[in-house]
């Protein structure tokens, strides 16, 4: 299996030498991933299994739910997560229960439905980075996959070679240890508006192709905010470790809460 | 993704390697409805065994080919699901609408 450099998105033959850059170079990652490397190519470059060397030491990102305009929650259950609620009314500034964040990677890529693969691939080794059960970290992968598809289907009307920003970010809602207790990521487009109305999905009582996508993502996450803001098409979608997983963590490293 | 037609007995395997999304759910939808409207194949096997991954274009196709099927008087038969075809099935609320085996002997048996 020949091996990538994926900050510098090519193969390697494994003789020093480095082949064209293909579709790959479709997938730009930048800013914050460290390294990325020993990624396996299967088939004709169509499997991507990697292994991910994160900074986990990052500037914290600003408020969860501050600042935001014209705001739709298309999902997001509203329930109280271990003291945060979080929900279109939720409270807002100093003194309540704010989630920290700290970032995990950037991922700068193009509409290319060739890129989802490598995204997944990403994304699950993130999850499991965070602790998340094999069950949960598939529904995250679903989730980003369906909205990624989402957005070179709709926002970019299926045209390859447009932009699309992907940050994921570790939640943390605890005051004093650094258990991860969600993951959030953010994507980002600049694709034609996406109306809310559009985003109710269908039932599924119905038995035709298509309208599933958003439904995979609503019961897959636990929060799911549509958002115009400047121009771009923002989607939030946060999943929190379950009770049961994070005190298994917290037991697993000595810390209690 | 790959697709490899076997003959079988009454119809016709297909077995698929790979990723179903976006990116290779037209394929496998190209398959299914030649196998189903152009060949006119009674029977349609769908080898799952070595798929890892289905997204909501891979369902779509494969309720295309689950109407197609039955316009054609045919049947559409899944075999092999992993654990996340199944969980994006169950999702879908589609496992009973389809015919769907565990293995392809029980597949064939049907």
């Amino acid at each position: 299996m020949p091996q990538v450099d994926i900050a510098r998105g090519r193969p390697d033959d494994g003789k020093g030498k480095r082949p064209p850059l293909g579709r790959l170079a479709d997938l730009k990652v930048s800013a914050t991933i460290r390294t990325i490397r020993n990624i396996e190519f299967g088939g004709e470059g169509k499997y991507f299994g990697c292994q991910v060397a994160w900074n986990m030491a990052l500037s914290p990102r600003r408020a969860t739910g501050t600042q935001r305009s014209s705001k739709n929650i298309i999902s997001g259950m509203g329930v109280p997560v271990r003291g945060v609620r979080v929900s279109k009314t939720r409270s807002k500034g100093r003194g309540k229960a704010q989630p920290k964040s700290e970032m995990l990677l950037k991922l700068e890529l193009q509409s290319n439905p060739e890129a989802l693969c490598l995204v997944r691939a990403t994304i699950e080794r993130a999850a499991e980075v965070l602790h998340f059960q094999a069950a949960e970290a598939r529904a995250i992968v679903r989730s980003v996959d369906e909205a990624l598809a989402n957005v070179i289907r709709h926002a970019y009307g299926g045209r390859a070679g447009h932009p699309i920003e992907m940050s994921c970010r570790k939640l943390q809602l605890g005051p004093q240890n650094a258990a991860p207790d969600g993951i959030e990521i953010l994507l980002k487009d600049s694709g034609v508006p996406v109306k809310p109305a559009t985003l109710k999905g269908r039932s599924l009582d119905e038995v035709r192709p298509g309208g599933l996508g958003l439904h995979f993502i609503r019961e897959s996450m636990d929060e799911v905010e549509f958002t115009r803001k400047k121009g771009k098409n923002l989607l939030r979608m946060v999943k929190y470790l379950s009770p049961t997983r994070l005190q298994q963590h917290l037991k697993e490293n000595g810390k209690c809460r | 993704m790959q697709i490899e037609a076997r003959v079988a007995i009454g119809g016709t395997i297909l077995d698929i390697t790979g990723d179903i999304d976006l990116a290779h759910s037209p394929a496998m939808r190209r398959a299914l409805l030649q196998e189903i409207k152009e060949k006119r194949t009674p029977k349609v096997f769908l080898n799952l065994e070595k798929v890892r991954y289905i997204d909501s274009s891979g369902i779509a196709s494969l309720v295309e080919g689950l109407k197609a099927s039955r316009d054609q008087g045919s049947r559409l038969i899944l075999y092999g699901l992993s654990k996340t075809v199944r969980e994006v099935m169950e999702l879908s609320r589609l496992q009973k609408i389809f015919e769907i085996h565990d293995s392809e002997a029980q597949a064939l048996a049907s």
